[in-house]
């Protein structure tokens, strides 16, 4: 029966949607939903007050007694009486009923006056013209939504987790969820059923239908088309059918994805996936009613769980465009997400359909995350969010040696960066060279990094396996080759090669994390949080080693540790990237090229001023500066949350800078207060170090290239961080140094000491100021006037000592403001590029 | 943009309380104007009028070569830094001798003038700081007790 006249298909057009009936319909035709609900006992209601026939006519009636009688529903046949409430909730209720709802639900309506609107004409139809409306759903799992957008309003007080647990109900005659490749276009549709008595075939109903239709095809409701018994029993099996299918699909999805298909399936997500945040994003910051969810679904395929992240702006219905709903909605079916809050009160169905698809991907990685509290909220509001929910399967959980090991040697690598700048003093010490000499052992790593990263890289890309094994034999044989250098050349000789094959390891390690995890996004994550780990802890682990075992150690401890990461390429395949590589992303590489060039005044020249400047043991030094790696590792951890990416980054890069700037004005000497500027600096690192390489490496084959594009832009820029703020702290350092000299011979001469003595104390001072510079440190005041005792000398050495540590003080501070400057100026490749870097 | 927001307001809320303290205001300690004129304080003993008399003509000294007395005092800390001292300021080591013995001479009439020398040893003193060369002064000053 096609209840739509030629006039009516004119109407809606290309809008008319041919309608599968779900078997549990059953039969279309004017009596069903009456029917249904008399049939059911809390939905009773009366039509307008007339006794009515409905049914088949002899089944069952409807008599309505008097007001003062209770108004009440009797059914005649069935021999109740039932309490008739209030007339207004009729639509509302109907759609709490869960057993009506697959008859009765109106399809998901996106504005709240639309809700409103379908309201009313339900109930006109039902109370005037006695038309009943029905809508198909063609996912009964999208009912939920749909039933509390239209029960969100306040004159429908219904019980929404009641109503929530009840539509739940219906997951149980849900269809499975759809295949890995599925693509089923959602329906959303109403029907326009038969008038409730004999007057359904008088022309005017007819004519009144069509205006309804007309309207409800203004606001995207498509008209169906109802088939017969026989059509639809048909239209069962065929669904049973694509049921059995789709699960076989899902399976077979599977099996095909691992014989490679991987990375095909995955590019044609990220696709789709990108498009959605774009597409939202103009709906984030609204004021009223606007919820703002990350969603991050993770996609299973062969092992790996491609993490697709969404930075979702859940509006209220009446905000939110159809189209990012329904590919939200689409993306949460796939990934297999339940309702946590369903799922905590052990509700049945939720569990049976959630274990149904677990089943699908037995002995699979399945990790769901999101705002759990956040969804709950959402839902209960009515907007429509991706729920989530965080299951961690075994096999995540598992602590996998390789990837640590693969973790730990790119750690390792980083941390050389920055390791020996403790050890300088002791170095120069060795071998008695200039101070703008010494300063290759740290440019002569990182130099030979950064050219050597993307070669390396392209290497890593089709042997990686191969590259990793040689850059770690290597990489070790340098470093044996730094701790018995028996010539500065030959340290920084080995430095180099060191770097050389620092660059193999570590983007070689970019692809081998991928295997190990199973999963890109991980690894990249896992190899991100080593780089700011190594990077942030090397002063630390280098102070400590100086202090206990000498410099040298720093090379012989990191040898073994190495070494050991070739234990991670047992039992892995080589496995080659056919993809040709993709441009890397500029904006994010070149903000991290300025971000490292900050980060050396706060890496190299905060562990100089504490150790050369404040007289700091290189342990107490190296445990002073370790604020900063807890906070970076806190900050990559924890804002993750943080999206999109460039907000995360641009809020790393002004801690950054204000931490920096902190450091150049710091009102005192003293280790107490560094800790604030490197909170802010450890913080700053962790979210743009994190945001910036995720983003470079983010949605890119080849991983390993842009792994390589990634570590060139960060050790260049270490590099120019050297060559442009060493010559500044050294040229303000040896200004300072005459200042000091002379305000400290005032100091002197002005003193209480015995007159005879203040010249021999200030030739002292002067004597020990050359000495410490030739041995690259500052001069300890009290040492020279210690030796001397009498009244005054404590208020002298005092006073010295004051002026020496803000001197000293003074000096770096040029050089922390212009590091300070140049983490600011990353903040113009990342807002010019914004769309770049944001996911 | 919360997140920006946060980070900036506790970026500037850092270096605005690290300002209040003090960050940006060290300046090193100034030397004082060799070429003033300095009360001569009334002397306890021998050391202290010795004392008095050095600084007076370490003043002279630098007041004409434009340099503070600090860096007299540093130039006259070794014979190295003597040389350069002098090489920095283009000056031949006879003239800086001259220098310092025109500044001893006056810093001996100060402490005539003040009464903290009698007549007799001033005549004494310029006597010794007429005849002996500056630098054998310098190396009897070194050698004498404290020096």
């Amino acid at each position: 029966m096609n209840l739509l006249s030629p006039r009516q298909h004119d109407l809606i057009g290309d809008r008319l949607l041919c309608q599968r009936v779900p078997p549990a319909v059953g039969r279309p035709g004017a009596t069903d939903f009456l029917d249904h609900l008399l049939r059911d006992a809390d939905c009773e209601r009366t039509l307008n007050g007339r006794l009515g026939k409905v049914g088949d006519g002899e089944e069952s009636c409807v008599v309505e007694r008097p007001a003062e009688d209770g108004s009440c529903l009797q059914d005649l046949c069935f021999g109740r009486i039932e309490p008739c409430e209030a007339q207004q909730d009729r639509v509302a209720d109907r759609l709490r009923n869960p057993h009506l709802c697959h008859l009765t639900a109106i399809p998901a309506v996106r504005r709240a006056k639309n809700v409103a609107a379908v309201d009313r004409l339900s109930e006109h139809l039902l109370e005037h013209e006695r038309i009943s409306l029905r809508a198909f759903v063609h996912q009964v799992s999208e009912l939920r939504a749909d039933l509390v957008v239209v029960e969100d309003r306040r004159d429908h007080l219904g019980d929404l987790g009641l109503s929530e647990r009840r539509q739940c109900h219906g997951l149980r005659d849900a269809r499975a969820p759809p295949g890995l490749q599925q693509r089923r276009e959602r329906m959303a549709a109403v029907e326009l059923v038969a008038a409730v008595s004999d007057e359904h075939e008088r022309a005017h109903v007819r004519q009144a239908a069509g205006d309804v239709v007309e309207q409800f095809a203004r606001r995207r409701v498509g008209p169906v088309d109802v088939l017969d018994d026989e059509q639809q029993s048909a239209l069962a099996r065929r669904q049973r059918e694509q049921t059995d299918d789709g699960l076989e699909e899902a399976k077979l999805g599977l099996s095909r994805v691992a014989d490679g298909r991987v990375r095909l399936v995955a590019a044609e997500e990220w696709e789709e996936l990108r498009e959605l945040p774009s597409c939202c994003a103009e709906f984030v910051g609204e004021p009223v009613g606007v919820l703002t969810r990350e969603v991050v679904a993770h996609r299973l395929d062969e092992r790996e769980v491609w993490e697709r992240e969404l930075g979702l702006a859940a509006c209220a219905p009446e905000d939110l465009p159809v189209e990012p709903l329904c590919a939200c909605r689409e993306l949460a079916r796939e990934a297999r997400l339940a309702h946590p809050s369903l799922t905590a009160e052990g509700d049945e169905a939720t569990l049976a359909a959630v274990g149904r698809q677990e089943r699908i991907f037995e002995d699979e990685e399945l990790v769901l995350s999101a705002d759990q509290g956040g969804a709950e909220e959402a839902f209960g509001h009515g907007a429509i969010v991706p729920f989530a929910h965080t299951l961690h399967t075994k096999l995540i959980r598992e602590v996998r040696i390789p990837v640590v090991l693969l973790a730990v040697s790119v750690g390792v690598v980083l941390a050389d960066s920055s390791v020996v700048t403790i050890a300088l003093p002791d170095i120069l010490a060795r071998y008695h060279v200039e101070i703008s000499t010494l300063a290759w052992v740290l440019t002569a790593f990182n130099l030979a990094l950064a050219l050597s990263a993307l070669p390396a890289a392209f290497l890593a890309r089709r042997r990686p396996a191969h590259v990793f094994g040689l850059g770690v034999i290597v990489f070790v044989a340098a470093s044996l080759a730094c701790g018995f250098s028996p010539s500065f050349d030959v340290l920084v000789a080995g430095r180099a090669v060191q770097g050389v094959a620092g660059a193999a390891v570590v983007c070689a390690a970019l692809d081998l994390l991928s295997q190990a995890t199973g999963t890109d996004a991980r690894a990249a994550r896992i190899w991100t949080l080593a780089g700011i780990v190594g990077a942030a802890l090397g002063p630390a682990v280098g102070g400590i080693l100086t202090q206990l075992l000498g410099w040298e150690s720093i090379f012989f401890v990191q040898a073994p540790v190495v070494l050991v990461a070739l234990v991670a390429l047992r039992g892995m395949r080589a496995a080659p990237v056919p993809e040709p590589a993709e441009r890397p992303h500029v904006g994010a590489n070149v903000a991290l090229l300025l971000i490292s060039g900050g980060l050396v005044a706060a890496l190299f020249l905060l562990v100089i001023l504490l150790i050369n400047g404040w007289r700091l043991d290189p342990l107490q030094a190296g445990l002073a500066v370790t604020v900063m790696p807890v906070a970076a590792i806190a900050a990559a951890r924890f804002g993750r949350t943080i999206t999109p990416l460039w907000v995360r980054a641009t809020s790393g890069v002004i801690l950054i800078a204000g931490g920096l700037a902190a450091l150049g004005w710091l009102p005192h000497a003293g280790v107490a207060w560094t800790f604030a500027p490197q909170l802010a600096v450890g913080v700053g690192l962790g979210l743009a170090l994190s945001a910036l390489t995720e983003r470079a490496l983010a949605g890119r084959s080849a991983q390993a290239v842009h792994g390589g594009w990634t570590i060139a832009a960060r050790h260049a820029g270490v590099v120019l961080g050297l060559l442009l703020l060493t010559p500044i702290f050294t040229t303000d350092l040896h200004k300072s140094e005459r200042d000091l000299l002379a305000s400290g011979t005032a100091a002197i001469l002005d003193s209480r000491i015995p007159p005879l003595d203040k010249i021999t104390v200030a030739r002292h001072i002067a004597l020990a100021v050359d000495d410490a510079k030739q041995q690259a440190r500052i001069p300890d005041v009290s040492e020279v006037v210690g030796q001397h005792e009498g009244s005054g000398y404590a208020d002298l050495v005092s006073s010295l000592q004051d002026q020496l540590d803000r001197a000293v003080t003074q000096a770096f501070s040029r050089a922390f403001l212009i590091a300070a400057l140049l983490s600011l100026a990353a903040l113009v490749p990342i807002l010019l590029r914004r769309r770049e870097v944001s996911v | 943009m919360r997140p920006i927001i946060v980070a900036a307001a506790a970026s500037l809320a850092l270096i605005g309380v690290y300002l209040a303290l003090g960050g940006a205001s060290y300046a090193p300690a100034r030397a004082a104007d060799p070429c003033a004129s300095r009360d001569w304080r009334n002397p306890q003993g021998l050391q202290h009028t010795a004392e008095q008399i050095v600084l007076s003509a370490l003043d002279g000294a630098a007041c004409k070569l434009h340099v503070t007395r600090e860096d007299m005092v540093l130039a006259f800390s070794s014979r190295a830094s003597l040389a350069r001292f002098a090489r920095q300021h283009h000056v031949s080591t006879q003239q800086l001798d001259e220098l310092v013995r025109a500044g001893l001479m006056r810093s001996i009439d100060d402490a005539e003038n003040a009464g903290a020398l009698n007549s007799t040893i001033a005549d004494l003193l310029r006597g010794f700081v007429r005849r002996f060369p500056i630098e054998q002064l310098i190396e009897l000053l070194r050698q004498l007790p404290g020096f």
